[in-house]
Protein backbone atom coordinates (compact mmCIF):
# COMPACT_ATOMS: atom_id res chain seq x y z
CA UNK A 1 0.00 0.00 0.00
CA UNK A 2 1.37 3.62 -0.57
CA UNK A 3 2.32 4.85 2.57
CA UNK A 4 -0.23 7.76 2.20
CA UNK A 5 -3.15 5.73 2.12
CA UNK A 6 -2.42 3.95 5.30
CA UNK A 7 -2.51 6.93 7.56
CA UNK A 8 -5.34 7.01 9.78
CA UNK A 9 -5.40 3.57 9.41
CA UNK A 10 -8.01 4.45 6.80
CA UNK A 11 -7.19 3.05 3.51
CA UNK A 12 -7.52 4.45 0.02
CA UNK A 13 -8.24 3.49 -3.39
CA UNK A 14 -7.05 -0.22 -4.11
CA UNK A 15 -5.39 -1.79 -6.67
CA UNK A 16 -7.27 -4.60 -8.24
CA UNK A 17 -5.36 -6.83 -6.87
CA UNK A 18 -5.94 -5.55 -3.41
CA UNK A 19 -9.55 -5.35 -3.67
CA UNK A 20 -9.26 -8.86 -3.82
CA UNK A 21 -6.57 -9.72 -1.07
CA UNK A 22 -8.96 -7.43 0.86
CA UNK A 23 -11.78 -9.10 -0.09
CA UNK A 24 -10.31 -12.55 1.03
CA UNK A 25 -8.85 -11.05 4.26
CA UNK A 26 -11.88 -10.16 5.14
CA UNK A 27 -13.61 -13.44 4.68
CA UNK A 28 -10.94 -15.07 6.37
CA UNK A 29 -11.41 -12.80 8.98
CA UNK A 30 -15.38 -13.22 9.63
CA UNK A 31 -15.47 -16.75 7.98
CA UNK A 32 -17.78 -18.30 10.86
CA UNK A 33 -20.33 -14.90 9.96
CA UNK A 34 -20.37 -15.18 6.35
CA UNK A 35 -20.58 -18.79 5.79
CA UNK A 36 -23.34 -18.66 8.02
CA UNK A 37 -25.22 -15.83 6.58
CA UNK A 38 -24.43 -17.84 3.30
CA UNK A 39 -25.92 -20.90 4.23
CA UNK A 40 -28.77 -18.95 5.09
CA UNK A 41 -29.22 -17.65 1.67
CA UNK A 42 -28.89 -20.36 0.10
CA UNK A 43 -31.17 -22.33 2.72
CA UNK A 44 -33.63 -19.40 1.75
CA UNK A 45 -33.35 -20.00 -1.95
CA UNK A 46 -33.40 -24.08 -1.66
CA UNK A 47 -36.74 -23.51 0.30
CA UNK A 48 -38.17 -20.97 -2.23
CA UNK A 49 -37.71 -23.56 -5.04
CA UNK A 50 -39.05 -27.03 -2.67
CA UNK A 51 -41.93 -24.45 -1.95
CA UNK A 52 -42.96 -24.32 -5.60
CA UNK A 53 -42.20 -27.59 -6.09
CA UNK A 54 -44.59 -28.52 -2.72
CA UNK A 55 -47.65 -26.31 -4.38
CA UNK A 56 -47.07 -27.96 -7.66
CA UNK A 57 -47.73 -31.19 -6.23
CA UNK A 58 -50.31 -30.66 -3.66
CA UNK A 59 -52.52 -29.00 -6.72
CA UNK A 60 -52.02 -31.27 -9.02
CA UNK A 61 -52.86 -33.93 -6.38
CA UNK A 62 -56.05 -32.34 -5.48
CA UNK A 63 -57.08 -31.84 -9.34
CA UNK A 64 -56.16 -35.54 -9.36
CA UNK A 65 -58.31 -36.62 -6.85
CA UNK A 66 -61.18 -33.59 -8.29
CA UNK A 67 -61.15 -34.16 -11.94
CA UNK A 68 -58.96 -36.98 -13.25
CA UNK A 69 -56.06 -36.44 -15.32
CA UNK A 70 -57.77 -33.12 -16.60
CA UNK A 71 -58.08 -31.90 -13.31
CA UNK A 72 -54.44 -32.49 -12.14
CA UNK A 73 -52.94 -30.53 -15.49
CA UNK A 74 -54.79 -27.67 -14.65
CA UNK A 75 -54.03 -27.88 -10.76
CA UNK A 76 -50.15 -28.59 -12.07
CA UNK A 77 -50.79 -25.20 -13.28
CA UNK A 78 -52.49 -23.45 -10.66
CA UNK A 79 -49.13 -25.13 -8.47
CA UNK A 80 -47.01 -23.65 -10.67
CA UNK A 81 -48.53 -19.77 -10.22
CA UNK A 82 -48.93 -20.22 -6.38
CA UNK A 83 -45.36 -21.56 -6.72
CA UNK A 84 -43.88 -18.04 -7.51
CA UNK A 85 -45.07 -16.51 -4.44
CA UNK A 86 -42.31 -18.97 -1.97
CA UNK A 87 -39.61 -18.81 -4.61
CA UNK A 88 -40.03 -14.94 -5.47
CA UNK A 89 -39.46 -14.75 -1.09
CA UNK A 90 -37.22 -16.87 -1.11
CA UNK A 91 -34.98 -15.53 -3.76
CA UNK A 92 -35.33 -11.77 -2.50
CA UNK A 93 -34.08 -13.62 1.22
CA UNK A 94 -31.24 -14.61 -0.52
CA UNK A 95 -30.68 -11.51 -2.29
CA UNK A 96 -31.06 -9.50 1.20
CA UNK A 97 -28.90 -11.59 3.00
CA UNK A 98 -25.94 -12.12 0.24
CA UNK A 99 -26.17 -7.98 0.53
CA UNK A 100 -25.79 -8.11 4.06
CA UNK A 101 -22.43 -9.86 3.51
CA UNK A 102 -21.07 -6.75 1.54
CA UNK A 103 -22.44 -4.93 3.74
CA UNK A 104 -20.48 -6.01 6.78
CA UNK A 105 -16.92 -6.23 4.83
CA UNK A 106 -17.91 -2.56 3.92
CA UNK A 107 -18.53 -1.81 7.45
CA UNK A 108 -15.47 -3.29 8.35
CA UNK A 109 -13.62 -1.36 6.16
CA UNK A 110 -14.67 1.94 7.41
CA UNK A 111 -13.81 0.82 11.19
CA UNK A 112 -17.60 0.36 12.22
CA UNK A 113 -17.72 -3.15 12.06
CA UNK A 114 -21.45 -3.96 12.70
CA UNK A 115 -22.85 -7.89 14.38
CA UNK A 116 -24.90 -9.92 11.59
CA UNK A 117 -28.09 -9.70 13.28
CA UNK A 118 -27.19 -5.80 13.12
CA UNK A 119 -26.88 -5.64 9.13
CA UNK A 120 -29.73 -8.16 8.72
CA UNK A 121 -32.13 -5.95 11.03
CA UNK A 122 -31.02 -2.49 8.58
CA UNK A 123 -31.64 -4.60 5.78
CA UNK A 124 -34.93 -6.67 6.37
CA UNK A 125 -37.22 -3.72 6.50
CA UNK A 126 -35.91 -3.61 2.20
CA UNK A 127 -36.54 -7.43 1.23
CA UNK A 128 -39.56 -5.87 -1.28
CA UNK A 129 -36.81 -3.33 -2.78
CA UNK A 130 -34.49 -6.28 -3.12
CA UNK A 131 -37.08 -8.38 -4.63
CA UNK A 132 -38.07 -5.59 -7.33
CA UNK A 133 -33.97 -4.87 -7.42
CA UNK A 134 -33.68 -8.87 -8.82
CA UNK A 135 -37.12 -7.96 -11.46
CA UNK A 136 -34.83 -4.65 -12.81
CA UNK A 137 -31.91 -6.41 -12.98
CA UNK A 138 -33.51 -9.11 -14.97
CA UNK A 139 -35.05 -6.67 -17.21
CA UNK A 140 -31.58 -4.64 -17.58
CA UNK A 141 -29.85 -8.10 -18.85
CA UNK A 142 -32.76 -8.59 -20.84
CA UNK A 143 -32.32 -5.52 -22.38
CA UNK A 144 -28.22 -5.36 -22.77
CA UNK A 145 -28.80 -8.92 -24.46
CA UNK A 146 -31.40 -8.18 -26.75
CA UNK A 147 -29.32 -4.89 -28.44
CA UNK A 148 -26.24 -6.83 -28.29
CA UNK A 149 -27.54 -9.54 -30.29
CA UNK A 150 -29.24 -6.69 -32.81
CA UNK A 151 -25.84 -5.40 -33.19
CA UNK A 152 -23.95 -8.52 -33.41
CA UNK A 153 -26.02 -9.77 -35.92
CA UNK A 154 -25.99 -6.01 -37.91
CA UNK A 155 -22.01 -6.06 -37.35
CA UNK A 156 -20.89 -9.93 -37.64
CA UNK A 157 -23.49 -10.12 -40.42
CA UNK A 158 -22.44 -7.46 -43.04
CA UNK A 159 -18.52 -8.44 -41.93
CA UNK A 160 -19.25 -11.85 -42.87
CA UNK A 161 -20.58 -11.13 -45.91
CA UNK A 162 -17.81 -8.80 -46.91
CA UNK A 163 -14.78 -10.69 -46.08
CA UNK A 164 -16.60 -14.02 -47.47
CA UNK A 165 -17.17 -11.84 -50.79
CA UNK A 166 -13.21 -10.50 -50.60
CA UNK A 167 -12.09 -13.98 -50.17
CA UNK A 168 -14.25 -15.76 -52.24
CA UNK A 169 -12.59 -13.52 -55.45
CA UNK A 170 -9.12 -13.89 -54.30
CA UNK A 171 -9.54 -17.47 -53.71
CA UNK A 172 -12.35 -19.78 -54.39
CA UNK A 173 -15.89 -19.70 -52.70
CA UNK A 174 -15.70 -22.53 -50.29
CA UNK A 175 -13.02 -20.87 -48.50
CA UNK A 176 -14.61 -17.36 -49.17
CA UNK A 177 -17.42 -18.97 -47.36
CA UNK A 178 -15.92 -20.74 -44.59
CA UNK A 179 -13.90 -17.27 -43.74
CA UNK A 180 -16.38 -15.37 -43.97
CA UNK A 181 -18.42 -17.21 -41.09
CA UNK A 182 -15.83 -17.05 -39.22
CA UNK A 183 -15.12 -13.80 -38.78
CA UNK A 184 -18.42 -12.87 -38.86
CA UNK A 185 -19.51 -15.43 -36.22
CA UNK A 186 -16.32 -14.02 -34.11
CA UNK A 187 -17.30 -10.35 -34.36
CA UNK A 188 -20.65 -11.24 -33.36
CA UNK A 189 -19.95 -12.97 -30.47
CA UNK A 190 -17.14 -10.88 -29.46
CA UNK A 191 -19.71 -7.77 -29.63
CA UNK A 192 -22.72 -9.70 -27.72
CA UNK A 193 -20.24 -10.78 -24.73
CA UNK A 194 -18.69 -7.11 -24.65
CA UNK A 195 -22.14 -5.78 -24.11
CA UNK A 196 -23.41 -8.31 -21.32
CA UNK A 197 -19.99 -7.88 -20.08
CA UNK A 198 -20.41 -3.99 -19.88
CA UNK A 199 -23.92 -3.45 -18.44
CA UNK A 200 -23.12 -6.64 -16.01
CA UNK A 201 -20.00 -4.77 -14.77
CA UNK A 202 -22.08 -1.48 -14.42
CA UNK A 203 -24.71 -2.92 -12.38
CA UNK A 204 -22.02 -5.46 -10.50
CA UNK A 205 -22.99 -3.85 -7.15
CA UNK A 206 -26.05 -2.58 -7.42
CA UNK A 207 -27.50 -4.73 -4.65
CA UNK A 208 -24.45 -4.26 -2.07
CA UNK A 209 -25.37 -0.73 -2.53
CA UNK A 210 -28.90 -1.67 -1.70
CA UNK A 211 -27.73 -2.94 1.69
CA UNK A 212 -25.42 -0.39 2.79
CA UNK A 213 -27.02 2.83 1.82
CA UNK A 214 -30.11 3.98 4.08
CA UNK A 215 -32.91 5.11 2.48
CA UNK A 216 -31.80 3.83 -1.38
CA UNK A 217 -34.11 1.94 -3.26
CA UNK A 218 -34.45 -0.54 -6.39
CA UNK A 219 -34.41 2.09 -8.88
CA UNK A 220 -31.85 4.78 -6.84
CA UNK A 221 -29.49 1.55 -6.53
CA UNK A 222 -28.96 0.49 -9.59
CA UNK A 223 -28.62 3.90 -11.04
CA UNK A 224 -26.04 4.68 -8.42
CA UNK A 225 -23.97 1.60 -9.07
CA UNK A 226 -24.10 2.52 -12.29
CA UNK A 227 -23.30 6.16 -11.88
CA UNK A 228 -19.90 4.57 -9.38
CA UNK A 229 -18.58 2.61 -12.50
CA UNK A 230 -18.49 4.89 -15.06
CA UNK A 231 -14.42 4.77 -15.06
CA UNK A 232 -14.13 1.49 -13.87
CA UNK A 233 -14.96 -0.68 -15.79
CA UNK A 234 -11.77 -2.32 -16.40
CA UNK A 235 -10.58 -2.04 -13.09
CA UNK A 236 -13.87 -4.19 -12.75
CA UNK A 237 -12.26 -7.03 -15.21
CA UNK A 238 -9.46 -7.29 -13.58
CA UNK A 239 -11.40 -7.84 -10.07
CA UNK A 240 -13.66 -10.41 -11.95
CA UNK A 241 -10.91 -12.79 -13.61
CA UNK A 242 -8.58 -12.47 -10.38
CA UNK A 243 -12.08 -13.50 -8.29
CA UNK A 244 -12.75 -15.79 -10.60
CA UNK A 245 -9.24 -17.74 -10.27
CA UNK A 246 -9.34 -17.52 -6.46
CA UNK A 247 -12.18 -19.42 -6.35
CA UNK A 248 -11.40 -21.80 -9.33
CA UNK A 249 -9.83 -24.71 -7.26
CA UNK A 250 -12.68 -24.66 -4.78
CA UNK A 251 -15.84 -24.45 -7.72
CA UNK A 252 -13.54 -26.55 -10.16
CA UNK A 253 -13.84 -29.78 -7.19
CA UNK A 254 -17.19 -29.47 -6.25
CA UNK A 255 -18.62 -27.92 -9.59
CA UNK A 256 -17.17 -28.03 -12.65
CA UNK A 257 -15.52 -31.64 -12.07
CA UNK A 258 -18.68 -33.59 -11.28
CA UNK A 259 -20.12 -32.07 -14.37
CA UNK A 260 -18.13 -33.08 -16.47
CA UNK A 261 -17.55 -36.49 -15.11
CA UNK A 262 -21.60 -36.55 -15.14
CA UNK A 263 -21.63 -36.18 -18.90
CA UNK A 264 -19.81 -39.79 -19.29
CA UNK A 265 -22.23 -41.82 -16.94
CA UNK A 266 -25.29 -43.47 -18.55
CA UNK A 267 -28.13 -41.72 -18.26
CA UNK A 268 -30.66 -43.73 -16.37
CA UNK A 269 -31.04 -45.87 -13.66
CA UNK A 270 -31.13 -45.22 -10.10
CA UNK A 271 -27.12 -44.35 -9.82
CA UNK A 272 -27.29 -41.90 -12.32
CA UNK A 273 -30.08 -40.29 -9.81
CA UNK A 274 -28.35 -40.51 -7.20
CA UNK A 275 -24.97 -39.29 -8.57
CA UNK A 276 -27.17 -36.61 -10.11
CA UNK A 277 -28.69 -35.63 -6.76
CA UNK A 278 -25.35 -35.71 -5.20
CA UNK A 279 -23.57 -33.52 -7.77
CA UNK A 280 -25.99 -30.98 -7.12
CA UNK A 281 -25.38 -30.82 -3.16
CA UNK A 282 -21.91 -30.88 -4.09
CA UNK A 283 -22.52 -27.90 -6.60
CA UNK A 284 -24.85 -26.43 -3.78
CA UNK A 285 -21.81 -26.44 -1.01
CA UNK A 286 -19.85 -25.21 -3.61
CA UNK A 287 -21.73 -21.91 -4.16
CA UNK A 288 -22.26 -21.93 -0.85
CA UNK A 289 -18.81 -21.56 0.22
CA UNK A 290 -17.70 -19.03 -2.59
CA UNK A 291 -20.63 -16.68 -2.34
CA UNK A 292 -19.30 -14.58 0.59
CA UNK A 293 -15.79 -14.17 -1.35
CA UNK A 294 -18.09 -12.48 -4.37
CA UNK A 295 -20.35 -10.51 -1.77
CA UNK A 296 -16.91 -9.55 0.44
CA UNK A 297 -15.31 -8.24 -3.21
CA UNK A 298 -18.36 -6.13 -4.19
CA UNK A 299 -18.32 -4.72 -0.77
CA UNK A 300 -14.81 -3.96 -1.01
CA UNK A 301 -15.06 -2.37 -4.60
CA UNK A 302 -18.15 0.03 -3.67
CA UNK A 303 -15.28 1.24 -0.81
CA UNK A 304 -12.62 1.43 -3.52
CA UNK A 305 -15.40 3.27 -5.85
CA UNK A 306 -16.53 5.84 -3.17
CA UNK A 307 -13.21 6.50 -2.34
CA UNK A 308 -11.97 6.83 -5.80
CA UNK A 309 -15.29 9.23 -6.98
CA UNK A 310 -15.89 10.33 -3.63
CA UNK A 311 -13.10 10.86 -1.31
CA UNK A 312 -14.93 8.60 1.31
CA UNK A 313 -11.71 7.70 2.77
CA UNK A 314 -10.45 11.34 2.63
CA UNK A 315 -13.71 12.50 4.88
CA UNK A 316 -13.69 9.33 7.09
CA UNK A 317 -10.08 10.09 7.68
CA UNK A 318 -11.16 13.93 8.71
CA UNK A 319 -13.92 12.57 10.46
CA UNK A 320 -11.96 10.24 13.15
CA UNK A 321 -9.20 13.16 13.28
CA UNK A 322 -11.88 15.88 14.01
CA UNK A 323 -12.68 13.88 17.19
CA UNK A 324 -9.78 14.84 19.10
CA UNK A 325 -9.95 18.38 17.79
CA UNK B 1 -6.98 -4.04 10.66
CA UNK B 2 -3.90 -4.98 8.93
CA UNK B 3 -5.07 -6.10 5.13
CA UNK B 4 -1.14 -6.91 4.29
CA UNK B 5 1.40 -9.18 5.87
CA UNK B 6 4.54 -7.68 5.87
CA UNK B 7 7.96 -9.02 6.17
CA UNK B 8 11.07 -7.53 7.48
CA UNK B 9 14.15 -8.19 6.00
CA UNK B 10 17.71 -7.50 7.84
CA UNK B 11 20.34 -6.78 5.50
CA UNK B 12 24.09 -7.42 5.79
CA UNK B 13 24.72 -3.96 6.99
CA UNK B 14 22.01 -4.40 9.80
CA UNK B 15 19.47 -2.11 8.32
CA UNK B 16 16.30 -3.45 8.57
CA UNK B 17 13.56 -3.35 5.41
CA UNK B 18 9.89 -3.57 5.30
CA UNK B 19 8.56 -4.68 3.10
CA UNK B 20 4.33 -4.97 2.08
CA UNK B 21 3.66 -8.69 0.35
CA UNK B 22 1.98 -8.51 -2.45
CA UNK B 23 -0.81 -10.82 -1.78
CA UNK B 24 -2.98 -13.40 -3.16
CA UNK B 25 -5.19 -10.99 -5.08
CA UNK B 26 -2.57 -8.96 -6.77
CA UNK B 27 -0.59 -11.86 -7.68
CA UNK B 28 -3.59 -13.90 -9.47
CA UNK B 29 -4.43 -10.36 -10.74
CA UNK B 30 -0.48 -10.94 -12.52
CA UNK B 31 -1.09 -14.16 -13.31
CA UNK B 32 -3.86 -13.51 -15.31
CA UNK B 33 -2.89 -10.84 -17.48
CA UNK B 34 0.77 -12.54 -18.21
CA UNK B 35 -1.23 -15.51 -19.13
CA UNK B 36 -3.21 -13.82 -21.37
CA UNK B 37 -0.47 -11.99 -22.68
CA UNK B 38 1.44 -15.48 -23.19
CA UNK B 39 -1.76 -17.20 -24.26
CA UNK B 40 -2.02 -14.71 -27.28
CA UNK B 41 1.96 -14.93 -28.14
CA UNK B 42 1.59 -19.04 -27.90
CA UNK B 43 -1.62 -18.61 -30.22
CA UNK B 44 0.30 -16.50 -32.72
CA UNK B 45 3.09 -19.38 -32.89
CA UNK B 46 0.52 -21.74 -33.34
CA UNK B 47 -0.83 -19.57 -36.23
CA UNK B 48 2.40 -19.61 -37.99
CA UNK B 49 3.36 -22.99 -37.12
CA UNK B 50 0.10 -24.84 -38.77
CA UNK B 51 0.45 -21.89 -41.95
CA UNK B 52 4.43 -23.30 -42.14
CA UNK B 53 3.20 -26.85 -42.21
CA UNK B 54 0.61 -26.45 -45.27
CA UNK B 55 3.36 -24.56 -47.04
CA UNK B 56 6.17 -26.72 -46.57
CA UNK B 57 4.07 -29.83 -47.30
CA UNK B 58 2.75 -28.45 -50.67
CA UNK B 59 6.53 -27.61 -51.28
CA UNK B 60 7.21 -31.11 -50.86
CA UNK B 61 8.19 -32.12 -54.47
CA UNK B 62 10.54 -29.25 -55.16
CA UNK B 63 12.44 -29.45 -51.80
CA UNK B 64 12.99 -33.60 -52.53
CA UNK B 65 12.80 -34.26 -48.79
CA UNK B 66 10.33 -36.68 -47.47
CA UNK B 67 7.49 -34.76 -45.99
CA UNK B 68 7.36 -36.92 -42.73
CA UNK B 69 10.73 -35.79 -42.19
CA UNK B 70 9.53 -31.92 -42.95
CA UNK B 71 6.47 -32.54 -40.17
CA UNK B 72 8.57 -33.62 -37.35
CA UNK B 73 11.32 -31.28 -38.09
CA UNK B 74 8.77 -28.58 -38.11
CA UNK B 75 6.94 -29.82 -34.99
CA UNK B 76 9.91 -30.02 -33.05
CA UNK B 77 11.17 -27.01 -33.84
CA UNK B 78 7.73 -25.01 -33.03
CA UNK B 79 7.44 -27.24 -29.63
CA UNK B 80 10.97 -25.70 -28.18
CA UNK B 81 9.88 -22.36 -29.73
CA UNK B 82 7.00 -22.99 -27.57
CA UNK B 83 8.66 -24.31 -24.34
CA UNK B 84 10.99 -21.34 -24.89
CA UNK B 85 8.06 -18.89 -25.06
CA UNK B 86 6.49 -20.43 -21.46
CA UNK B 87 9.85 -20.14 -20.07
CA UNK B 88 11.56 -17.62 -21.31
CA UNK B 89 8.78 -15.15 -20.79
CA UNK B 90 8.81 -14.95 -17.25
CA UNK B 91 12.32 -15.39 -16.82
CA UNK B 92 13.45 -13.08 -19.45
CA UNK B 93 11.36 -10.20 -18.15
CA UNK B 94 11.48 -10.79 -14.50
CA UNK B 95 15.67 -10.45 -15.26
CA UNK B 96 15.53 -7.31 -17.53
CA UNK B 97 12.60 -5.50 -15.65
CA UNK B 98 14.61 -6.54 -12.27
CA UNK B 99 11.33 -8.51 -11.18
CA UNK B 100 8.92 -7.58 -13.02
CA UNK B 101 6.45 -9.06 -15.78
CA UNK B 102 3.99 -7.14 -17.39
CA UNK B 103 1.10 -8.23 -15.47
CA UNK B 104 3.28 -8.08 -12.56
CA UNK B 105 3.79 -4.11 -13.19
CA UNK B 106 0.29 -3.85 -14.00
CA UNK B 107 -0.67 -5.27 -10.92
CA UNK B 108 2.23 -3.22 -9.12
CA UNK B 109 4.24 -5.87 -7.40
CA UNK B 110 7.62 -7.59 -8.12
CA UNK B 111 9.93 -10.04 -7.16
CA UNK B 112 12.66 -9.80 -5.25
CA UNK B 113 15.59 -12.03 -3.45
CA UNK B 114 15.24 -13.17 0.22
CA UNK B 115 17.83 -10.75 1.20
CA UNK B 116 16.38 -7.65 -0.28
CA UNK B 117 18.66 -7.71 -3.63
CA UNK B 118 16.54 -7.34 -7.11
CA UNK B 119 15.86 -10.96 -8.69
CA UNK B 120 18.42 -11.56 -11.34
CA UNK B 121 18.12 -14.33 -14.14
CA UNK B 122 18.71 -17.68 -12.01
CA UNK B 123 16.49 -16.70 -9.42
CA UNK B 124 14.25 -15.60 -12.25
CA UNK B 125 15.13 -19.01 -14.64
CA UNK B 126 13.93 -21.19 -11.29
CA UNK B 127 10.64 -19.70 -10.87
CA UNK B 128 9.83 -20.08 -14.58
CA UNK B 129 10.60 -23.52 -14.82
CA UNK B 130 8.56 -23.97 -11.20
CA UNK B 131 5.97 -22.66 -12.52
CA UNK B 132 3.87 -25.80 -14.34
CA UNK B 133 4.77 -27.61 -10.95
CA UNK B 134 3.07 -24.93 -9.20
CA UNK B 135 -0.08 -24.56 -11.46
CA UNK B 136 -0.64 -28.02 -11.50
CA UNK B 137 -3.88 -28.69 -9.00
CA UNK B 138 -3.21 -25.21 -7.86
CA UNK B 139 -0.59 -26.40 -5.44
CA UNK B 140 1.06 -22.83 -5.64
CA UNK B 141 -2.29 -21.16 -4.97
CA UNK B 142 -2.56 -22.88 -1.63
CA UNK B 143 0.99 -22.31 -0.74
CA UNK B 144 0.61 -18.48 -1.26
CA UNK B 145 -2.54 -18.82 0.73
CA UNK B 146 -1.23 -20.69 3.65
CA UNK B 147 2.17 -19.59 4.16
CA UNK B 148 3.32 -16.75 6.43
CA UNK B 149 5.78 -15.54 3.39
CA UNK B 150 3.10 -15.91 0.49
CA UNK B 151 5.35 -18.28 -1.54
CA UNK B 152 4.99 -20.87 -3.49
CA UNK B 153 7.21 -23.97 -4.85
CA UNK B 154 9.14 -21.80 -7.19
CA UNK B 155 9.69 -18.86 -4.35
CA UNK B 156 11.13 -21.38 -1.58
CA UNK B 157 13.55 -22.83 -4.07
CA UNK B 158 14.77 -19.57 -5.83
CA UNK B 159 14.75 -17.72 -2.23
CA UNK B 160 12.64 -15.17 -3.31
CA UNK B 161 9.84 -12.90 -2.50
CA UNK B 162 6.96 -11.08 -4.01
CA UNK B 163 6.34 -7.22 -2.63
CA UNK B 164 4.17 -4.81 -3.46
CA UNK B 165 6.29 -1.91 -5.54
CA UNK B 166 7.23 1.17 -3.46
CA UNK B 167 4.40 3.69 -4.26
CA UNK B 168 5.62 6.47 -7.19
CA UNK B 169 4.35 9.48 -6.29
CA UNK B 170 1.88 10.02 -8.52
CA UNK B 171 2.40 13.24 -10.08
CA UNK B 172 3.56 16.38 -9.12
CA UNK B 173 0.35 18.93 -8.28
CA UNK B 174 0.44 22.13 -10.20
CA UNK B 175 -0.67 25.28 -7.75
CA UNK B 176 -2.05 28.02 -9.62
CA UNK B 177 -0.36 31.32 -9.50
CA UNK B 178 -3.02 33.15 -7.51
CA UNK B 179 -2.78 30.05 -5.22
CA UNK B 180 0.48 30.54 -4.43
CA UNK B 181 0.35 34.69 -3.86
CA UNK B 182 -2.47 33.62 -1.34
CA UNK B 183 -0.32 31.09 0.37
CA UNK B 184 2.26 33.37 0.91
CA UNK B 185 -0.52 35.60 2.07
CA UNK B 186 -1.46 33.04 4.47
CA UNK B 187 1.77 32.28 6.13
CA UNK B 188 1.80 35.72 7.44
CA UNK B 189 -1.82 35.49 8.41
CA UNK B 190 -1.35 31.92 10.49
CA UNK B 191 0.75 29.70 12.31
CA UNK B 192 1.08 26.62 9.66
CA UNK B 193 2.52 24.75 12.26
CA UNK B 194 -1.08 23.76 13.64
CA UNK B 195 -1.51 21.81 10.66
CA UNK B 196 0.00 18.06 11.32
CA UNK B 197 2.06 16.45 8.55
CA UNK B 198 -0.82 14.29 8.17
CA UNK B 199 -2.90 17.19 7.92
CA UNK B 200 -0.85 18.11 5.20
CA UNK B 201 -1.03 14.56 3.56
CA UNK B 202 -4.42 15.01 3.63
CA UNK B 203 -4.82 17.87 1.67
CA UNK B 204 -2.38 16.08 -1.01
CA UNK B 205 -4.39 13.08 -1.53
CA UNK B 206 -7.43 14.91 -2.12
CA UNK B 207 -5.58 17.53 -4.40
CA UNK B 208 -3.99 14.68 -6.42
CA UNK B 209 -7.24 12.64 -6.70
CA UNK B 210 -9.62 15.77 -7.04
CA UNK B 211 -9.61 14.82 -11.09
CA UNK B 212 -11.00 11.65 -10.54
CA UNK B 213 -13.75 12.47 -8.34
CA UNK B 214 -17.52 13.53 -9.50
CA UNK B 215 -17.89 17.35 -9.18
CA UNK B 216 -20.40 17.12 -6.84
CA UNK B 217 -18.51 15.03 -4.11
CA UNK B 218 -15.20 16.96 -5.36
CA UNK B 219 -16.65 19.71 -3.94
CA UNK B 220 -18.33 18.24 -0.75
CA UNK B 221 -15.50 16.86 0.38
CA UNK B 222 -13.10 19.98 -0.53
CA UNK B 223 -15.81 22.24 1.55
CA UNK B 224 -15.32 19.91 4.53
CA UNK B 225 -11.71 19.74 4.50
CA UNK B 226 -11.32 23.63 4.37
CA UNK B 227 -14.10 24.42 6.90
CA UNK B 228 -11.64 21.64 9.23
CA UNK B 229 -8.72 23.40 8.73
CA UNK B 230 -9.95 27.43 8.72
CA UNK B 231 -10.85 26.34 11.90
CA UNK B 232 -7.89 24.59 12.84
CA UNK B 233 -5.69 27.57 12.12
CA UNK B 234 -7.83 30.12 14.06
CA UNK B 235 -8.41 32.06 10.53
CA UNK B 236 -11.78 34.51 11.16
CA UNK B 237 -11.54 35.95 7.83
CA UNK B 238 -9.78 34.59 5.05
CA UNK B 239 -7.67 37.33 2.86
CA UNK B 240 -9.23 37.37 -0.45
CA UNK B 241 -12.80 35.89 -1.75
CA UNK B 242 -11.90 32.07 -3.14
CA UNK B 243 -13.17 28.95 -3.63
CA UNK B 244 -12.46 26.11 -1.36
CA UNK B 245 -10.59 24.34 -3.30
CA UNK B 246 -8.35 26.86 -4.02
CA UNK B 247 -8.11 27.93 -0.63
CA UNK B 248 -6.43 24.00 0.40
CA UNK B 249 -4.22 24.54 -2.63
CA UNK B 250 -2.76 27.98 -0.90
CA UNK B 251 -2.53 25.92 2.02
CA UNK B 252 -0.46 22.94 0.50
CA UNK B 253 1.35 25.60 -1.12
CA UNK B 254 2.11 27.66 1.87
CA UNK B 255 2.92 24.36 4.10
CA UNK B 256 5.39 23.42 1.42
CA UNK B 257 7.22 26.98 1.80
CA UNK B 258 7.31 26.50 5.50
CA UNK B 259 8.82 23.24 5.36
Amino acid sequence: MTPSAQQGNQLGPLNPGDVVSAALRLYKDRFKTFVQLAALATLWLVAGLAGMGMAIALLAGVGLGLGGDGGAIAGGLLGFLVGFAPLLYGSAKYYAISGVIGRLSFQDLINQPETSLEARRQVAPRLGQFLFLGFLLMLAYLAAYLVGALAALIAGGSVGFLTAGIFSALINEPVGAVIGIIFGGILGLGILLVALIWVASRLFIAEVVLAIEPRQDAGGSMSRSWELTQTAIMRIQIVFLATFLIQLPIVSVTNYIPSILLEFLPADGIVYGITTALSLLLSLVGSLVVLPLWQAVKGVLYYDLRSRREGLDLSLRQASDGEGV
Amino acid sequence: MPFFNTVTIRTPESVELEFVLAGVGSRAVALTLDYLCLGSGLLGLAVIYSFLLVRLLAMDSVLSIPSETVQLWVTAIAAVLAFTLYIGYFALFETWWYGQTPGKRYAKIRVIRDDGQPERLPQATLRSLLRPIDDILFIGFFCILLSKTEKRVGDWLAGTLVVQNDAVASGEIQVPERSQAIGIDLLALVDITDLSPDDCATVREFLQRRSAMSPKAKILVSDQLARRFKAQLRLETLPTEMTTETFLEALYWAYQRQE
